[in-house]
């Protein structure tokens, strides 16, 4: 889609940055209200940020509106207007970490940079917040990532390919993120920013569209506008869109809709326009730049002209932000089938080699790692990518790991390229050596290798330790925590979802011998020809064979809560059978049929 | 340089003098230790469970009753028993491979707690991890307890394999059904090499099969044992979670008989297979020591009586 020597700049916003990240950390915390607050010289606390990914299942059509720089008060008011007073008690208030913020931030860029070499970190988004005097106060709630495309999206397939991909890459990896392609860096970011904006105003100018007769002026002038662009493959009016696609020279058309704060102009500038009723990008554009630059001082027309492309605006690539990447490149396609393991490992070895130097030289290593097999034009290439229990600088294991995933990975027939890219890297852990044995391998370290492996053949979500939730409903009382997971988040920082101390507010989930040792994935309707005086089983059939009930245990009742969704209601027991064997079953309280849940193997 | 030749010869003379406490392994310890139950000690032909081997533990081969028998308590109890066998290592972990998807940790979690408050006892250091469990002493805040979900049986072979070779686990727990000779054997020289305890849960059919594994025992439930114990709380002699039915307490406890059905390569035998008795408490994870003698006592058996 772009031509040639056409700068294009793709900005991809973060919405909620500071909350997104504490989520990312702490996925427990996606069951409750989250509340990343700044503390002012008063000692108030001001919401910078909030967020309620799972909130209860009744009032998920009313959202409560909370500004950023609310007050913390102000805002759990709100929330339990809407929610009740419980959302209220059982909300997450965090500090702010900006430091923290750009730090996972730059892991990000870092990723991006296979979408391109020039990545840089966005303007702020910054919201006036309060009211009156009070209003001076601005806020952080976003960040964005600039990424240079220009000659880099046709290996994507296209921007819109490219901006597809980002999107749903990011929401794989639980980052919620808007994209944009636009001329100039300033016109994208907007456009990143006001994407549900820009998907709500197409919503409506299609039905407007639709209802028009053909010959109607109105309809050649909507036809006219940019946004539409694309209009048949229909996602481009989903009031879902996330990404936006300005067409190359038409950022004024497309994007004259928006409203001036996406012009990243200073909050008490946008405010005096709109007193003036200049409330849109479009409105400004209107206007002559040497009476705004009168009125307003320079920054209204600088970044006017930023907008438009009349001034450079170079981006300003990661600090440090080297590409810990090597590649190796053969003179001619090779068939995979005619590469020597030995060779190819020599190879591996190499590229590996050369992507630690420099991080050994900080005392880093690597926590993930992509390896890359290019083939020829219209085959797409094979992908690994290898995570790692915590950071080594270990070169034989890293080959190693790699070496495992290709066994069982699909070659591309030929290779044209190898190329491993460090995606994220972390401080080595201080082991102490033995002053006479030499590099022998800590307990630790061996258990460290084993579990890389274990992960490297088997998936991230094979290798788990099971953490407790506080949760009542036997399913979701505890949760398969994959040991290696989000890639640019160490070990510390994954605390997996919440143990049982940290949610003081809620019930702690019932451990031992009142739970059994296998649970049926799903509850299995059990066949009861016979019920006793009280109802319970005489006898039941499992499995084609009948249990006589010996004796039994209950009942236990499990009554979910209204906000966790469709409520669950159960009464537990345990039987045991003439044959020893125990069984956990339960009567639902509402079709009062029998269903057993496990067993005690 | 110098330096560092100097070192490797003063490394030389200390490793000749054996007696030095530089020259103790890591892996130095008891080759046999308790499995943690009396009654299964009795049982295992090392008075205790040999470090660096397999055990087989055979539930039935009714597929309605095997799963609801047991036979994977016991390996539990032993695999949890098993984490704090070496003073110097610490508490090491246990690791699932669980292909079916089906084990329910929270019925184990009590276990693991206790085995992180030995672990603490014995450990000197104030250093503490975050969720006061784990290895204190080499100051991995890792859980003691990992599960992998292998997807299909070459995968689960595999990992059961690589999980024997580390000598950071503890005891490796599995649910194989169709394994060959070989590939015990294959299982039996990683454990032994690293002296990580593999214990299997199999079907009671295998027992035809030869086996590497060092005991086979067959868990049998046995509810009839349980319910000798009638009487109600007012007998102080019994340990006050036991078996009274009235209050439903019985569901701590648990009785089966164990069987030695032949170890390696012993598919025939003309040996009469020894059993015992034994009552696991379900929320220590440990054998109610002396619940028969308590059974035999006279003034038990009049108590059973007046109750009657």
């Amino acid at each position: 889609m772009s031509e040639k020597n056409t700068l294009r700049i793709m900005t991809i916003s973060l919405p909620r940055w500071p909350v997104q990240r504490q989520l990312l950390q702490q996925p427990g915390f996606r069951e409750l209200p989250v509340f990343v607050c700044r503390q002012n010289a008063r000692g108030v606390l001001s919401v910078v940020s909030w967020a309620w990914v799972m909130p209860p299942a009744k009032c998920k059509r009313s959202r409560p509106v909370i500004q950023p720089g609310f007050s913390l008060s102000e805002a759990l008011a709100v929330l339990a207007s809407v929610y009740g007073q419980r959302a209220s008690r059982v909300a997450r208030v965090i500090p702010e970490d900006s430091v923290g913020d750009i730090r996972v931030l730059e892991a990000l860029g870092r990723w991006c940079h296979r979408f391109s070499p020039l990545v840089a970190i966005g303007p702020e988004v910054i919201r006036g917040a309060g009211r009156g005097k009070a209003r001076r106060q601005s806020v952080c709630s976003a960040r964005s990532l600039q990424v240079d495309i220009s000659d880099t999206a046709r290996f994507f397939g296209g921007e819109s390919s490219l901006l597809r991909t980002v999107v749903w890459t990011l929401a794989a990896r639980g980052i919620h993120a808007r994209a944009a392609i636009a001329d100039t860096s300033a016109a994208s970011w907007a456009a990143a920013l006001s994407a549900d904006h820009i998907a709500t105003k197409s919503q409506h100018s299609l039905g407007e569209l639709q209802k028009l007769p053909r010959s109607h002026p109105r309809r050649s002038a909507l036809l006219e506008n940019g946004a539409f662009r694309g209009s048949h493959h229909g996602h481009w009016l989903d009031r879902q869109q996330r990404w936006v696609l300005v067409p190359p020279g038409r950022q004024r058309q497309s994007l004259q809709s928006l409203p001036l704060r996406s012009l990243q102009l200073p909050v008490d500038v946008v405010d005096s326009l709109a007193e003036v009723g200049i409330d849109s990008i479009g409105k400004l554009l209107r206007l002559p730049r040497v009476s705004l630059q009168e009125r307003f001082g320079p920054i209204v027309p600088l970044q006017v002209s930023r907008f438009l492309g009349d001034v450079s605006d170079p981006l300003t690539p990661l600090n440090g932000s080297e590409l810990l990447a090597a590649n190796h490149s053969f003179e001619m396609p090779v068939l995979s089938r005619d590469i020597d393991s030995t060779y190819f490992r020599t190879l591996i070895e190499k590229l590996v080699r050369q992507c630690l130097q420099p991080l050994v030289k900080t005392n880093r290593g690597v926590s993930s790692l992509q390896v890359r097999l290019d083939a020829n034009e219209g085959h797409g290439p094979t992908v690994i990518e290898v995570g790692l229990y915590k950071p080594t600088a270990q070169v034989r294991h890293l080959v190693d790991l790699i070496m495992l995933r290709f066994e069982r990975a699909r070659l591309p027939r030929e290779i044209v390229d190898v190329s491993i890219e460090v995606m994220s890297a972390g401080t080595l852990p201080y082991r102490q050596q033995n002053l006479f044995h030499g590099p022998t391998q800590s307990d630790a370290s061996r258990f460290e290798i084993l579990l890389n492996r274990l992960v490297s053949r088997l998936g991230s979500g094979a290798v788990v330790e099971p953490r407790l939730l506080a949760d009542i409903q036997p399913e979701a009382s505890w949760v398969a925590a994959p040991v290696v997971g989000v890639i640019g988040l160490s070990k510390s920082h994954r605390s997996g979802r919440l143990l049982e101390s940290s949610r003081p507010h809620f019930p702690k989930p019932v451990v031992g011998p009142s739970r059994p040792t296998f649970l049926l994935s799903s509850p299995r309707l059990i066949d009861v020809p016979l019920l006793s005086a009280d109802g319970l089983p005489v006898r039941f059939r499992w499995k084609g064979q009948f249990h006589v009930v010996t004796r039994s245990r209950g009942p236990e009742r499990i009554e979910t809560a209204w906000w966790r969704g469709p409520t669950v209601r159960r009464d537990y027991y345990i039987f045991e059978t003439d044959h020893g064997g125990r069984f956990w079953m339960f009567r639902g309280l509402r079709k009062r049929s029998w269903f057993l849940h496990g067993t005690y193997g | 340089m110098a330096g560092r030749a100097q070192l490797q010869q003063l490394s030389r003379m200390v490793s000749e003098g054996s007696s030095l406490p530089g020259c103790i392994e890591e892996r130095a310890g008891p080759t046999v230790v308790s499995s943690g139950l009396p009654s299964l000690d009795r049982l295992l032909r090392y008075r205790g469970v040999r470090l660096g081997t397999l055990m087989e533990w055979l539930e039935s081969d009714d597929e309605s009753v095997a799963s609801a028998s047991g036979a994977t308590t016991f390996a539990l109890a032993v695999a949890m028993h098993l984490q704090n066998t070496n003073v110097l290592t610490g508490c090491r972990p246990v690791v699932l491979v669980d292909r079916g998807r089906s084990f329910y940790p929270p019925s184990v979690m009590p276990w693991l707690e206790q085995s992180a408050r030995v672990t603490s006892v014995k450990d000197s250091s104030p250093i503490r991890n975050r969720h006061g469990r784990g290895n204190v002493i080499t100051g991995r805040e890792e859980h003691l307890l990992y599960v992998i979900y292998p997807a299909n049986e070459a995968d689960e072979f595999w990992s059961i394999d690589q999980l024997l070779r580390c000598p950071s686990v503890a005891a490796v727990v599995g649910w194989p059904k169709n394994v060959s000779s070989t590939v015990m054997r294959r299982w039996q020289m990683a454990a032994k090499s690293s002296g990580t305890v593999g214990l299997l849960v199999r079907p009671s059919h295998a027992r035809r099969e030869p086996t590497w594994a060092e005991a086979r025992i067959q868990v049998e439930p046995s509810p009839a044992l349980q319910s000798r114990c009638q009487h109600a709380a007012s007998c102080k002699t019994c340990s006050p979670g036991m078996h009274q039915p009235a209050s439903g307490r019985w569901i701590y406890s648990r009785a089966f008989t164990l069987m030695q059905v032949g170890g390696q390569w012993d598919t025939v035998t003309t040996v009469p297979e020894p059993s015992v008795k034994c009552v696991l408490d379900l929320a220590r994870g440990k054998e109610h020591v002396g619940f028969h003698e308590t059974m035999e006592r006279p003034e038990c058996q009049k108590k059973i009586r007046c109750a009657s």
